[in-house]
Order: C-alpha cells, then structure tokens, then sequence
C-alpha cells in the first residue's frame, strides 16, 4: 500500500470516529443530572425565572429536538451561545485555545526533546556510571507518581510567595497599559516571564514518560547486532548511541504521544487552575460546574477532534518511518 | 472553581479545628446518655408512626468544605439528641435545583451572601409570603402564614419609616417565633487592599472593601493610578440585560448609572436622579443635568423610561423580577414617573437602586437582547469600558466628567483561578485590592502584614438552615423550634468560621441597625428545651431511642401554614 493511500485510508477513520463523536458529546452531558438554570437560580436571582432562562437555553425542548438544532448548527461551523458567558462558544475556544497552546506546545516539545535526550543518557550510561541512570530513572519514577497539583501549588509558594523570583497570576502583569494579543505576546519580556514556572512544572510532569520510554527502548536496541558492528567498526560510543541506536528507539516514542493526551489535557486543567491561566483547562473546569452544554459541547469535541488528529498524524508519521505499518 | 491548594488548606484548617475543638465543645453536645435523660420515653409505640430520617441538604465537602462542614456538625448533633437525620451533600447547582426549583428537600443549608440589595430588609422578608411559597418561588420553606402576610404588607405600604420599622420588626418577630428558617450565625466578612499604595478606602456595609465608593473614592499615594482588583468569579457578560449573576452587577454598576444607589452606610443616595419622591403607588425622580454617556450623548429621562420598560420586556433575569410592580413608566421633560400595581416602600431601595440606565439610542435597535454580545457597553457611570481579555483581564478608565468622578485613572479586574491566588496576589503586589468577599479566617494570611489594611463586617446576610415546612414533621412549629434548639452554634462557628461571627436570632442580620430587632436572642443550644418542645407536642421515644410522631389522642402539633397551598 502506498503512503497516499494509507493516508486517505486513516483520514476515511478519523472522520468516522468524529462521528461516532459528535452525537457522544451531545448526549454524555444531557445523561448528567442537572439544569443550566439551576447553575444561576438561588438566594440572589428569583427562581421564577428558571423557565424563562430554559427556554432561553432551548433546554425545555426535547432532547432530540435539541440534537437536531445542534447538528444543523454544528453544520454551519457554529458552536451555539454560552449560557454562561453570553458569547458564542468558538469565539472563546479560539481565545481559550491560544492561551493553552502557547503553554501547552512549548512544554510538549521540551519534554519530548529533553525527555528522550536524558532518557538515552540514561541508558547509555547505565552499565558504566550506574549512579546516572539510577538518579535519571528514580527522577522520573518520583516525577511521574507525584500529583501535579501538589508540585504545582509547592513550586508557586516557592518560586512566587517567598523569593519573589515570578509572577503568581497570569499570562501578563495586570494593568500595564496595552494588552499584548496574539503571538506578539512571545515578543514580550513579561509573558516570558509569567511563562517561566507553569512552563518548568509541566515541562517536568510530562517528561518522565518519554524519558522512561526512551531509557527502555534505548537499552534493548544498544544491545542488537548493528550495534555491536558499530563497535567493532570503531565508531566514537556517542556516534553510536546518538547517530545510530537513538534513531531506532525514537520509535516507541513518537507511539506514546497519543497516549499521553490525557495526561495532558489533566495537567492542564490543574495547572491552568493553580496559575490562574486563562486557557481551555480552565474552561472544562468551568463549563462543568455551570452545565454550560454549549461550552462543554465545544470544549469536549474539540479535544476529541486534536486527540482524532494527533493520532491520525502520529500514525501516518509511523508508517513513514516504518514501512512495515503499511502493510499491516 | 476554588483551587486545589484551596480545597486541601481548607480541608486541613477544619480537621485541625475539629481535633482541638472535640475536647472543648464536648459539654455542648452531649453523650447519648446525657440526651436520653430529657426523653419522653414510652414503653408502648404501638399505632404510633416513626418519624422518617431527615436528609440535611448542603453541597459536598470537595466543592465547598465550610457549607458541608456546618451541615455536618447540625447532623451530628441532631442524632445524638436522637432525631434521626443524615447528610445529602450534592453539587451547588443541584441544592440549588432542589431548595429553589423542585422544593424536593426536608432541611437545607443556605448561605445569604451580603448583596447590596440586602440592605434593605424586603429582599428577606419576602422570601416568606405565601404568595412566593409556590414550587417556583423564592420562599423555600413554604411558610404561608396569614399573620405574616399582613405584616409583610404593611411594611410594603408604610406611609412613614416609623411605622415600617414597627411592621419590619414584628414580621421578624414572628419569623423568630414559628422558625420557617433558623439562621444560626452572621458570619464576619472581610475585604482587603493595599493601603501602601491607596488612600481614601472606607469601609461600607454589605461589601466591606470592593465597591462602588471606594472605587470612585480610592486615592493614589504613589505613582500608580490604576487599582488593580482581583476576582476569582469572573463578570461573563457585560450586557445587563441578560445578566444572571449579582456578583457582576457589582462591576456593571462601575459603567452604568442608576437613579439611586445605597451609601457605604446603607444610606439611600439620590444618584442620577437629583430627587426622588414616593406618593404611595407613585415614584417620581428628577433627573440630574449635564449627564452623558460614554459615546457623548447626553442621558434623558426618556432613557430612563426606556430602560424600565426594556428590561421588563425583554424578561431580564436579574432586573424583571425586582421591577415586577411596575404598572406603567412614562418620562416628561427631565422627570421619570413610575406608577407602581401598589405602594411600595422598598421599589427604591431594592429596584430603582439597582436598575441600568441604558442608551436607548443604542437597545433600542436590539431585538434579541440575549444574543447580544454588548462587547463595548455604553454608559454613563464613573467609569468606562476600555477593553477584556475572557478569562484574564477586564479594564476601565475613568470617567472624568462624571458629576462623581473617581480620582484614580483606572480599574482593571483580574480574574484568577481561585482565592488563595488572589489573597497571593494581594501580598506579593500583583494586586492593589481583594474583588471578593469572604469569612475573615480566609484572610488570616495578610492580616497584620505591612502595607494590606483587611477591613471586616458582621456580614448583612447570614448561614441558615430552611424547613421545608410542605412536609411532616416540619409542618409543625414545636419540632422546627427543637431542630433550631439542636443547632450547635458556638461549634459552628468556632470550627467552620474560625471563631469570626456572631450566633443569629433574627433574618434580618444585626448589622442592619435599623431594622434588626435586638430584642431576638439566638437560640442558644439547648437540649433539655428542644425535648421539651418534642414532649409539648406529643412525640415520643421507644425504649431503642427511635423517635415517633405523637399518637392521635395527644397530638399538641402546631401548624403555623394556616393559609391554603
């Protein structure tokens, strides 16, 4: 099978399981008990406004009817209006979105790139200077059993309340003149800044798997037979273990990307939470506790549709470097 | 959403407290033994019915430790004293459904937060007339007591404050007596801010710190001109019309004027209005000149007519139901003349107060007001709309031509994941002042720290538990009176609060000067008296301590509901 079929035959999938999607994220919501108004109504607004405010939402209507209005908005790229910001859902998402992807992308990249770097450190070094590998991997044991709300919230009282080193709050520092929007926020000194920590500790918390991973695959592959060629050959120990081995146990790696979505998508609601960033995590967390169905509708589907994508991209990517996928 | 860090400390402060104060408190909640003693013990229950479990309805510990702990400790002591009764700890949203929607509860916690519109005693007393007792209205413990009806009237139709104050008095009185509700503590209520920075912070009732007047009235000692506020909730929509959540009102009161507002006192002020005069059903105001909006058009009364009539057309949620009495609002020359289904003495305290003076030039060409956006609202308030980052930032300027006008540049809000961040955010400099008001145990971080002044109030709202007194045995008055005899008040608030309150007798909060009746002593608690009511109206215990409703022949029970359902 060629590449391009291949291709065609994964997109084909995923477009499929968009589908299977779509009506699972209308209908897991309406199957949790609870009404959008009873989010508002209590001892500060008169409960004789609930119908209205249903009515308002199109909760009042039957589910089914409800689905429907959904899909045809869905079909003209409209996400609906958030009961609870009034606004229509993909204008927050595009905003939430940004704001998560300038923390989230960055701290991704970093673990997987230093991940496997230290992950093939590791192995490399592990039969001579056992000390290295076992701090490298215990490290990442401790890192990966450790919940990230606690290091988070020890990293901010730390870092921020006593030596002052970072902001606590924000993407920005509240009220210096002109906000910075979009990617100019990366020209800015004080982004950076308020970048720093929530960078490092999801940098850390995403880190110990592409490293453990690396560490194993690596180790199996330095003892195949090209390996020890290479050895006899005369090649330097480094152009062995970065030009050679590392290439052949890259490939577990890039397999764990798909699997590590969840991880993602949980550290990000905590640490978004914690570092009051204003991004998607937040918005999950919120959409939730409100019954805003349009908001979780829109939150839930795209998730999905990058989770879909990530791992349709990281299958054809396999398939390229490894023929033999093809044909399974 | 309160943070993680929020949730455990908060967790870790109660299960503290609660280790230290169990040795402590032992003597107000007794041992079985002791309750036994004050039993009406019968050897025979035969005919005679048990008295069903009381589920005690509050939110669960994860979303909100303090409203679970309160329910919590009530529970505890109400089955020690051998009532049977067990937690219900749900979602907010969902004791919301249930208290205010469905009615599907036996007891529920609740918690009046100090909203400005409290100030005034009518938004509590009329959460128990019977005619709001229904299963969508706001009177949650279907109270429908003729007496109280009466009462709740004439404080409405009062010609003189005297008189009102005598009708406000005996309504709470009789609230007092027949207990629909027990509110047990008015909680004390802090706000904090940067008096390094801020000069000109006063004090006011209902949100002690962030408000209106301290905004206007804030004053920079350094270089800095803008205040910086910290929220943790979020103002989602700046269209008030289809604004649902009073905390934001506080933040659209900065862009939009109103006829009225309340002073830090709780004073009534003549606002955009020059005089505001009340002749029965009839309210007239006189509309200030010289004003404009933010755009440059100047502010009518025609404007003001038009708002009235817009927000209840247009079923605001929030501005509808305070404005349900209107019958008719016309506008001549610079006066507005609102004609009112009945008098009221409270329309311009808890409405006119509250409601928006909208451009008409620019609703008016709004037909759907609830897909509107309003992204850059137009008004005449202090200050202006400069712009919002969703989920970050908000900014204002300042309105300098206002005939009030602030003396800082600027407000910018700053909305952050939860409160321990914005009390973070206050200590390290990130923030000039605290948005939110909270328990002053909340504060203990800051206090006394160089540089933040924390100012606290008895708070003008309270923590309470309602009977839902649509059902047996809350139906009767003796067994909701040794419910509230059961509450243990002190251990509450010593636990759950930090000690910050005051135990409550009366709805009306002690803080309303005016209009609390000091002559209600809170409930103390009280085991002995509260079996004494049980006894008085026939309920009795068997020898295995289960509790049964009093047998026909000497059933004493009291029904206060004495009007139809």
């Amino acid at each position: 099978m060629t590449l391009l079929r291949f291709s065609m035959r994964r997109v084909a999938r995923m477009a499929a399981t968009i589908a299977i999607l779509v009506p699972l994220t209308f209908l897991l919501f309406r199957a949790v008990p609870g009404d959008p108004s009873a989010a508002v109504v209590g001892p500060d607004l008169d409960p004789s406004v609930a119908a209205m405010l249903r009515a308002r939402y199109g909760v009042d209507q039957p589910v089914g009817v409800q689905f429907l209005r959904y899909l045809s908005n869905l079909a003209r790229g409209d996400l609906g209006i958030s009961f609870h910001y009034k606004q229509p859902v993909g204008d927050i998402l595009l905003n939430k979105l940004f704001n998560t992807a300038v923390l989230a992308v960055p701290a991704i990249v970093l673990a997987l790139v230093l991940g496997s770097a230290l992950g093939a450190f590791a192995a490399a070094t592990g039969r001579r200077r056992g000390l290295v590998d076992a701090v490298l991997r215990n490290g990442a044991f401790v890192g990966r059993a450790t919940p990230i709300f606690w290091t988070a919230t020890l990293a901010l009282l730390l870092f921020s309340y006593h030596l002052n080193w970072v902001p606590s709050i924000g993407m920005t520092t509240p009220g210096r003149g002109v906000a910075v929007t979009g990617l100019g926020v990366f020209g800015s000194p004080d982004f950076w800044w308020h970048l720093a920590l929530p960078l490092l500790i999801m940098t850390l918390y995403f880190m110990p798997e592409p490293l453990l991973t690396m560490r194993t695959s690596m180790a199996d592959v330095l003892r195949e037979d090209f390996i020890a060629l290479g050895r006899a050959q005369g090649l330097s120990p480094a152009r062995i273990v970065y030009r050679h081995a590392a290439r052949n146990a890259l490939l577990p790696v890039v397999t764990l990307m798909p699997a590590l979505t969840g991880t993602i998508i949980g550290g990000q609601v905590i640490v978004e939470t914690i570092f009051s960033w204003p991004g998607m995590g937040r918005a999950i967390v919120d959409a939730v506790n409100n019954f805003d169905y349009p908001m979780m509708q829109g939150v839930f589907l795209l998730t999905a549709v990058m989770a879909v994508a990530v791992n349709g991209v990281i299958d054809v990517l396999y398939a390229y470097l490894d023929p033999r996928v093809r044909l399974a | 959403m309160r943070s993680y860090e929020g949730r455990l400390s908060a967790a870790l402060a109660i299960a503290l407290a609660l280790t230290t104060s169990a040795c402590a408190d032992g003597d107000q909640a007794g041992g079985g033994s002791d309750a036994a003693t004050y039993r009406n013990v019968v050897a025979d229950v035969a005919g005679r019915t048990p008295v069903q479990t009381i589920q005690v309805l509050t939110r669960t510990a994860a979303e909100d430790p303090r409203w679970f702990e309160q329910a919590r400790l009530i529970v505890e002591s109400w089955q020690r004293a051998g009532i049977p009764a067990e937690l219900q700890a749900v979602r907010g949203a969902e004791v919301g459904r249930r208290a205010f929607m469905s009615k599907d509860f036996d007891a529920t916690l609740l918690v009046y937060a100090p909203m400005a519109d409290r100030i005034d005693p009518d938004n509590i007393l009329s959460r128990f007339t019977s005619a709001r007792a229904g299963v969508s209205g706001s009177n949650i413990s279907g109270y429908r007591n003729a007496a109280y009806d009466a009462l709740y009237d004439a404080q409405q139709v009062a010609t003189n404050e005297t008189d009102r104050v005598a009708a406000v008095k005996r309504a709470q009185k009789l609230l007092y007596e027949q207990q629909p509700v027990r509110p047990f503590a008015y909680p004390v209520v802090a706000g904090a801010y940067r008096s390094d920075r801020w000069d000109g912070i006063r004090q006011a009732l209902g949100y002690p710190v962030f408000n209106i007047w301290n905004s206007i009235g804030a004053t920079p000692k350094t270089g800095k001109r803008t205040l910086v506020v910290g929220t943790i909730s979020e103002s989602l929509t700046l269209n008030p019309v289809a604004l649902e959540t009073p905390s934001a009102q506080l933040l659209l009161s900065h862009i939009y004027d109103s006829l009225v507002r309340i002073g830090p006192e709780g004073e009534l002020r003549d606002w955009a209005a020059e005089s505001v005069k009340v002749d029965g059903a009839r309210v007239t105001a006189k509309l200030r000149p010289g004003m404009r909006f933010s755009d440059g058009h100047p502010v009518t009364a025609s404007d003001v007519a038009f708002s009235v009539r817009y927000l209840i057309d247009k079923k605001s949620p929030l501005f509808a139901p305070k404005l349900a009495a209107v019958r008719d609002v016309r506008a001549t020359g610079d006066s507005v003349e609102i004609t009112l289904t009945r008098p009221s003495q409270s329309f311009v305290a808890t409405a006119l107060s509250q409601v928006p003076i909208l451009p008409e030039h620019i609703w008016r060409k709004v037909a759907h007001p609830e897909k509107f956006v309003n992204d850059n609202p137009v008004g005449s308030g202090p200050f202006v709309f400069a712009g919002r980052k969703l989920g970050a930032e908000i900014r204002f300027t300042a309105n300098k031509r206002h005939f009030s006008a602030p003396r800082i540049d600027g407000l910018v809000m700053i909305v952050l994941g939860g409160f321990d961040a914005e009390v973070g955010g206050l200590a390290q400099g990130d923030l000039d002042m605290l948005g939110d008001v909270q328990n002053v145990a909340q504060l203990a971080s800051v206090r006394g720290k160089s540089g933040i002044t924390v100012l606290s109030a008895e708070s003008i709202g309270w923590a309470g538990l309602h009977y839902n007194m649509r059902k047996e045995p809350f139906d009767d008055r003796h067994f909701r009176r040794a419910l509230s005899l059961l509450i243990p008040v002190r251990d509450i608030i010593d636990v759950v609060f930090d000690g910050q309150g005051e135990p409550a007798g009366s709805p009306i909060a002690a803080s309303l000067t005016k209009w609390h009746d000091a002559s209600l002593q809170p409930f103390p608690y009280d085991l002995p008296a509260a079996m004494k009511e049980l006894r008085e109206a026939g309920y009795v215990f068997d020898r295995h301590g289960v509790l049964y409703y009093p047998a026909a022949r000497e059933d004493k029970r009291l029904r206060d509901n004495d009007l139809p359902s």
